[in-house]
């Protein structure tokens, strides 16, 4: 993201390798035991991770020579908008459609690229995992704004530009895991996560979802709530939406501050 | 106002705000009395005689330290059992200060252990405080103090608690005004993070003075800075020592 | 359960799907929604310009009719014309609807809702979210249908693929089998009435601006067992799109608009740094040829020169790809007006447009066409309904920009009634237990077994390969009929050759070929109706372009196409077009302006109304460059929303 206007020449692949290693990490099947895998593919301009899976799924030879299964991915939409290709690449969490080679060859250097499903949901096989919970977590703050009915009630209420912007922001999480998958905190699922509570934050600030703003919060104040957040704030760097994940944590944490922890004062 | 606090949130709660208080303001009370080294023994001493003086002490002590104090660091140390650090993947400030505050945490939980067993309770052998702790003691405190300190490995490791305990300190005084909801923007984190950390530098720099002044007059400043050790020192009777 | 409420079947969870089952659910009635990936992560997401609804907040006289009137010329009189109509009366509504489940649409100072001009029509009538309206109207769907699923009226089935519906012995579909992807489970469903929300088929064209999810599979099967299949060959070309090894992605129009030149090197063979290439030997070919519009065209023709072009084997590097020049113009100018699109390319692309020549092609992008419904989203089958992208029903010959989202919407909103409505009064009999579901799921499960078995030497990937280049080298821009003829022998040859696949996981835990396969079967199929659709209609309408047949011929095929399955090819019949309101007029851009809707809206005379509609126009790019560039200034001058661009600048630093 360069705002500036003069052209700052990117770091190119100026001399790039003949082949490219892709080193993968399998695993058949849940629960069984993971392994790895090198595939070798010949460079070609303009590739991402995605293609070069596609590459290696129509003929699964490692580079070894041996005749092994497809490696199994999930991807939808690639254009970074459905969050489903979310894999660990070089280490680092982000979605595979947007992974260009030529980029991660310049900033990691060598030949061999790196991928892993995500650590911390279960591994379906290989680099496909289970987002499940992420959803459930999406029930357990009431992430929705209570509607009478869908029939013709008019308009709904008026709103400032800048909340609607900020609203806008939030509204744009697609669930990828980035930030629990970043999270040093979050594991075995112990802790609901930025994303939920993001939308959490996202419908409390509607004006008629800030009508059943408790029962928002309530999700957020349980075992696994926003107390578990540690402040790392990794969340926000690995968004890949750009999303203020910090800043629905905190404002969220005022919320209960103001609500919860002395909301019996109000009693 | 119906919303259901589980038992995490509250002891998370309880966590937090046992860091700063009494935890933390404890600790600027104790640094405060250390530095009165720098005035010298008697200055010393009749500060650690004034403790002794605090009405329900027993109690104080009980409840304003000792509770909080293992709270806080048995959950703290459960805590940081939860943490999966990952500093050198995601290699960002912030996460190292979350890895760094465990740390600190697990650092302080043995130091203090050291700490209190051996200037409270005078119960670390072969050290000079062993069955004649501080603590109790308050016309000798100064020379107990001095004649450990003159072992150079203890005295880093208390400059080493020092500088451990002023960073958790500072930086839970940011996580508690984050994590309350108090400061919520990017920019006011920064700022608050800014004030956090010159304190932390400000309380490492007190108190290493303070460790320093039991074996150099007024510390690592320059004596004119302690213009009153002189006459302390004079007015002062000589401490009966046991053996 | 079944025995009190009904339950109705839903497949497909994107903005259509989900737009049924809320009003499923909202009615007391059962829903099991069958998606192949998570709802949340449905095609729908991928829309950016807005939601059409003619609210007339900014006192334009713009009217629902209008909205009707535009949509019918948009897509060449081949729509019928009443459900068109019916949509539009209902845009306002959806769009206050989606208002008051919270979507985040962009407000005025007054705080109400902001609507924007959309594809060259003098009327504000696109609401809109930030950039990417798809994404919160599902989104926003979404949350109200996971209320409806802790309530115990929704049951989810995420990574399910459906295979086939359960017909009983008068085809009434009592259901349908999916596949578990991840076990390779099959289930049947029993449902008293099945909606399919399925979206489009772009897979079919190997790469396109769709979803990798988008192969139009379980319209292909229910069109095999009888569902008919409506205007297939009407298949909608975005001019400019970036071609990657994966997929196609948009590059909005607006390059374009800010001075943005198209051109190849005039050597064919010249393999040199765009940079270096001297003016003289350049080929500006939309200047050459067009000399008053240049770059500037419309957007089908561009998108046919383009095509052309490459075609001719001129594209840069032999490719299929030409230069979208913009690096004539100062870098800030771009960055203020563009920056946010500009981004996109560098993003997926890593060359900076500013300073290097975009490499560009025309991508398949919508599909107009899809299962036959009537005006209550029935198909033919009973007890089978559609809507959304799957079904033909609203855009004729040609999708307007901003009118997808709110033909799905108010696809949902229609089928949904309707299928309870028939569940209401269907007879049950004993078809929960005659044993039609075991039947059909036995079906399927031996296809499977016998995909399974098979030794063969064909590749089904590279199957699927030359069915994508064959369909889009010759069904999709410009048609031939010689070359439609070639492609319809190829696809009998690609069917021949897939009976001889062998698919290369001998793991079948969660794997990919199989499905595949099976969506590639089906694939195949509706590709033939695609092509043979376009073969027989000789003429050209809409996105349908045959240069031996240039123009629009009324008389012979204002009819919507039909195809219907045998097992040698698919049969087409024709349906005259209910065009009862609109009288059809001739689609004239040439000139720059159409002349106005002679309607019985008093208003339009008056108001002008004379909106310029051309061929190709569609959702996304004229929403992208509008907004983003208008969010991207804002937020870097950081007047409301400081945050993200703090933290946009630290991001940056490290």
């Amino acid at each position: 993201m360069s705002n500036s206007n003069e052209f700052k020449e990117k770091k190119r692949l100026t001399n790039p390798p003949q082949t490219v290693d892709i080193k993968i990490q399998r695993r058949d099947k849940l629960g069984e035991n993971a392994y790895w895998e090198t595939f070798t593919i010949p460079y070609r301009r303009n590739l991402n991770v995605i293609s070069v899976l596609m590459d290696i799924r129509k003929t699964p030879v490692t580079k070894e020579g041996k005749q092994t299964t497809p490696p199994v991915w999930d991807m939808s939409c690639l254009e970074q908008v459905c969050g489903i290709c979310t894999m660990v690449i070089n280490g680092r969490v982000r979605q595979s459609c947007s992974a260009l080679i030529d980029d991660l060859l310049v900033s990691d250097g060598g030949n061999t690229i790196t991928l892993e499903p995500m650590s911390k949901f279960p591994n379906v096989r290989d680099l496909k995992v289970d987002r499940t919970r992420m959803f459930e977590h999406l029930k357990q703050v009431n992430a929705w704004i209570e509607l009478d009915g869908t029939h013709d009630l008019g308009p709904g209420p008026t709103m400032s530009q800048e909340t609607a912007q900020e609203r806008y922001a939030y509204s744009r999480c697609m669930t990828c895991g980035c930030c629990l998958e970043a999270c040093p905190q979050y594991h075995d699922d112990n802790y609901i996560g930025p994303q939920a509570i993001a939308q959490a934050r996202y419908q409390n600030m509607h004006p008629t979802g800030k009508i059943t703003i408790d029962e928002r919060l309530e999700g957020l104040t349980q075992e696994d709530g926003i107390t578990n957040c540690g402040n790392a704030q990794n969340c926000i760097q690995v968004c890949p939406m750009g999303i203020p994940l910090t800043r629905a944590i905190y404002e969220t944490n005022r919320d209960i501050t103001v609500n919860a922890l002395f909301g019996w004062l109000r009693k | 106002m119906s919303i259901k606090l589980s038992k995490t949130f509250l002891l998370r709660k309880l966590h937090q705000i046992t860091g700063i208080v009494p935890l933390g303001a404890f600790f600027f009370v104790h640094i405060f009395t250390n530095s009165k080294a720098m005035s010298g023994e008697k200055a010393f001493n009749d500060a650690v005689g004034d403790i002794h003086h605090i009405p329900y002490l027993l109690f104080v002590e009980v409840f304003g330290i000792f509770l909080p104090l293992i709270f806080h660091s048995i959950y703290g140390i459960f805590i940081s059992a939860e943490a999966r650090p990952n500093g050198f993947d995601y290699n960002y400030g912030r996460n190292w200060f979350y890895i760094f505050q465990r740390a600190t945490g697990i650092f302080l939980f043995f130091f203090l252990l050291f700490h209190i067993l051996n200037l409270r309770f005078g119960a670390i052998p072969g050290l000079e405080s062993y069955g004649n702790p501080v603590a109790g003691n308050a016309t000798q405190a100064f020379d107990i103090v001095q004649a450990e300190f003159r072992n150079a490995g203890i005295l880093l490791f208390y400059i080493l608690g020092v500088a451990a305990t002023a960073w958790h300190l500072a930086y839970g005084i940011w996580l508690f005004a984050v994590d309350w909801g108090i400061v919520i923007g990017e920019k006011a984190q920064k700022y608050a993070l800014y004030a956090c950390i010159a304190l932390a530098a400000g309380l490492f720099a007190v108190g290493t003075n303070a460790a320093f002044a039991f074996v150099r007059p007024c510390g690592l400043l320059p004596q004119a800075f302690c213009s009153e050790l002189e006459e302390n020192k004079i007015t002062q009777p000589n401490a009966p020592r046991r053996f | 359960m079944a025995s009190n409420g009904l339950k109705i079947a839903i497949v497909g969870g994107g903005l259509a799907g989900l737009a049924a089952a809320l009003k499923v659910a909202e009615a007391g009635h059962e829903v099991d929604l069958i998606s192949v990936v998570p709802v949340k992560r449905s095609h729908s997401v991928c829309a950016q310009g807005g939601i059409n609804g003619a609210v007339n907040t900014k006192g334009e006289g713009d009217s629902p009719w209008k909205h009707f009137d535009d949509t019918v010329y948009g897509g060449d009189f081949l729509a019928n014309q009443p459900p068109v109509q019916k949509m539009c009366e209902m845009a306002p509504q959806i769009i206050y609807l989606f208002d008051r489940m919270g979507v985040p649409f962009s407000r005025t100072r007054e705080g109400l809702l902001d609507f924007r001009r959309f594809g060259g029509t003098l009327h504000h009538r696109t609401a809109f979210a930030g950039a990417s309206t798809g994404q919160q109207l599902l989104y926003a769907l979404d949350e109200q249908v996971r209320r409806f699923e802790t309530e115990g009226k929704v049951n989810k089935y995420e990574g399910w693929e459906m295979l086939s519906l359960v017909l009983d012995d008068h085809q009434v579909c009592r259901g349908l089998v999916a596949m578990n992807l991840q076990t390779l489970e099959l289930k049947a469903f029993y449902a008293d009435a099945v909606i399919m929300a399925t979206g489009g088929p772009g897979m079919i064209f190997g790469k396109s601006t769709n979803s990798m999810t988008c192969t139009g599979s379980a319209v292909s099967a229910a069109y095999q067992q009888g569902a008919k299949y409506a205007n297939g060959e009407f298949i909608q070309v975005h001019p400019t799109s970036i071609p990657g090894e994966d997929k196609l992605r948009l590059m909005s129009e607006s390059a374009r608009g800010e001075g943005g030149r198209v051109w190849v090197p005039r050597n064919p063979g010249d393999n040199r740094n765009p940079k270096d290439i001297p003016e003289t030997e350049r080929r500006y070919f939309l200047e050459e040829k067009y000399p008053a519009y240049g770059n500037l065209v419309p957007r089908d023709i561009a998108t046919r020169e383009i095509f052309q072009v490459c075609l001719e084997g001129s594209g840069v590097g032999g490719e299929n790809q030409v230069y979208l020049d913009l690096t004539h113009i100062d870098a800030g100018t771009l960055t203020r007006k563009l920056g946010a699109i500009l981004e996109i390319y560098e993003m997926f692309v890593g060359d900076d447009p500013r300073h290097v020549p975009m490499r560009i092609f025309p991508g398949v992008h919508y599909s107009m066409g899809g299962l036959w419904v009537d005006f209550e989203q029935r198909t033919n089958i009973p007890g089978l309904f559609a809507a959304g992208e799957c079904d033909y029903s609203i855009h004729g010959a040609n999708r307007l920009g901003a009118n997808s989202l709110v033909s799905c919407v108010y696809g949902g909103f229609v089928a949904a009634p309707s299928a309870i409505e028939y569940a209401k009064n269907v007879e049950r009999k004993n078809t929960e237990t005659n044993g039609i579901h075991a039947a059909e799921l036995r079906r399927q499960q031996e296809i499977n077994s016998q995909i399974i078995k098979n030794e063969g030497s064909e590749n089904q990937y590279k199957i699927h390969d030359e069915m994508g280049k064959w369909m889009t080298d010759n069904v999709t821009v410009v048609r031939y009929n010689d070359r439609l003829k070639a492609t319809d022998e190829k696809l009998v040859e690609l069917q021949d050759r897939f009976k001889r696949i062998s698919i290369n996981d001998s793991n079948l835990w969660a794997t990919q070929a199989l499905p595949h396969a099976r969506q590639l079967w089906n694939m195949l199929q509706l590709a033939r109706v695609i092509t043979l659709g376009a073969l027989n209609r000789d003429e050209s309408r809409g996105a349908h372009y045959k240069p031996d047949f240039p123009d629009r011929n009324d008389e012979d095929f204002l009819k919507t196409t039909i195809a219907e399955w045998s097992a040698e090819a698919p049969v087409l019949s024709y349906e005259a077009v209910e065009v009862g309101l609109i009288e059809p007029r001739k689609r004239d851009y040439t000139k720059g302006k159409a002349k106005a809707a002679v309607t019985n809206d008093s208003t339009a005379e008056k108001g002008g109304a004379a909106q310029i509609q051309q061929p190709g126009s569609e959702l996304k790019p004229q929403g992208r460059e509008e907004t983003w560039v208008k969010e991207g200034r804002k937020i870097q001058e950081g007047e409301s929303f400081k945050e993200l661009n703090d933290k946009e600048r630290e991001r940056g630093e490290q």
